[in-house]
């Protein structure tokens, strides 16, 4: 599994999952070009993926997690 | 996949007596709650909830689906909880109609509060037969074995000792439980006592559910991800507007969409029909459709839209599939209810 893969699941970042796939390579594109984002720019990265489960702060906390950051 | 279960439980149906060789076979998981006599799951069975595995997992049988809300590991952890068994050894097979019992649809946040107490008491009941079971092979009284992550022991002689798995893995329990009610209502073993929550060890910590792992990985299976042999896709095409109809539908714009294989219309209504889904999301989008001037006058603002609405006549409109004719049909029934 992906370190952002990982992640998502240590971080318990997902409901129903629909739209996970599309977080995790968005994600990944972003740790790619902005190895340490913010959280603002994490929003703004992930705004395009809507998720109505309603795990955002996770996600968040996913992808910080995911680039070595303070959770 | 589908025809493989059919035909092991067409297979089951006339073999009854030859169960014990399905030991033999590598697809023998999953057997054991719907082999019972009748061919289909049967609530008053143990055999229909619960089943020990050789491997020493445990599969609890459950109607309910995992859509997202972790009942998954939540049923698990109520049965792990009542067997004794640590969460991590349970399997949780759900939804298929012909080899659960039926618990009702999974909405309205009912499954822990519903389909809970029954997996939690069809789990006491299987523990309760397991102690039976180890208190024969281990020549103590019920009441002196304890329970440690499947493997029953005398209290104060931790040397006699013996597993769920070597007392009944791979084998049916053939215990005949009390099941009153039916789906949401169903009342399970009630005659069986559950364990003390003052006592519990899994139920109420958190635990990592079972089904993240597959979900970030894509391998999760969704209802879109499901193929049959000869299967088109449609997307509807939308209107801009109500009271509207196509005056034209230019078939070209679409037509070199590889994978696109037709418009329908019927009246107003516009869709494409596709070999993939992809191709039909794309003709949807492309279709070139005139659309004829709308035959009210569309509100413009909220004065207007709160006139339309008070002066629109409401109707309603339901059709089901017509094949045949059903007036007839009726009064030739032999039987109608």
């Amino acid at each position: 599994m992906h370190k952002i893969q990982q992640a998502f699941v240590d971080e318990q970042a997902v409901q129903c999952g629909y739209c996970i796939n599309g977080m995790i390579m968005t994600s990944k594109a972003l740790l790619d070009k902005n190895p340490k984002p913010t959280d603002s720019q994490i929003k703004e990265a992930l705004a395009g993926n809507l998720c109505r489960c309603g795990t955002h702060t996770r996600i968040l906390r996913a992808v910080k997690r995911a680039s070595g950051q303070k959770v | 996949m589908k025809t493989m279960e059919l035909s092991r439980r067409q297979f089951l149906k006339g073999t009854g007596a030859l169960i014990v060789s399905f030991n033999l076979f590598p697809t023998a998981s999953g057997l054991f709650a719907q082999a019972t006599r009748s061919g289909e799951p049967d609530p008053t069975q143990l055999d229909s909830w619960i089943a020990v595995r050789q491997d020493g997992t445990v599969t609890v049988f459950t109607s309910k689906v995992e859509l997202g809300t972790g009942i998954e590991t939540a049923l698990a952890q109520i049965a792990a909880e009542e067997l004794d068994v640590s969460w991590r050894k349970i399997k949780v097979d759900m939804g298929d109609t012909e080899k659960t019992i039926d618990q009702a649809t999974t909405s309205g946040s009912r499954t822990i509060e519903r389909a809970g107490p029954q997996i939690r008491q069809a789990a006491a009941a299987a523990r309760k037969e397991l102690l039976r079971l180890a208190s024969e092979k281990l020549g103590a009284p019920a009441e002196k074995l304890t329970v440690r992550d499947g493997v029953v022991s005398v209290a104060g002689n931790p040397s006699k000792r013996i597993s769920y798995t070597q007392l009944i893995g791979g084998k049916r329990f053939n215990v005949t439980i009390q099941a009153e009610g039916k789906a949401g209502e169903l009342k399970l073993a009630q005659d069986v006592k559950p364990k003390d929550p003052k006592e519990y060890t899994t139920v109420g910590k958190p635990v990592p559910r079972f089904d993240l792992p597959p979900k970030v990985t894509g391998e999760a299976v969704y209802v879109q991800d499901v193929r049959i042999a000869g299967m088109l896709h449609g997307r509807v095409v939308r209107p801009p507007t109500i009271n509207t109809e196509p005056t034209n539908i230019d078939e070209g714009s679409v037509k070199n969409i590889p994978g696109f294989l037709k418009v329908v219309r019927q009246g107003s209504f516009v869709g494409v029909v596709a070999k993939t889904e992809w191709a039909a999301m794309r003709a949807a989008q492309a279709l070139k459709i005139t659309w004829a001037k709308p035959t009210t006058k569309i509100p413009t603002n909220t004065e207007e839209l709160y006139d339309y609405l008070k002066n629109t006549k409401s109707f309603t409109t339901l059709k089901g599939a017509e094949r045949g004719n059903p007036a007839t049909a009726l009064t030739q029934a032999t039987e109608t209810i």
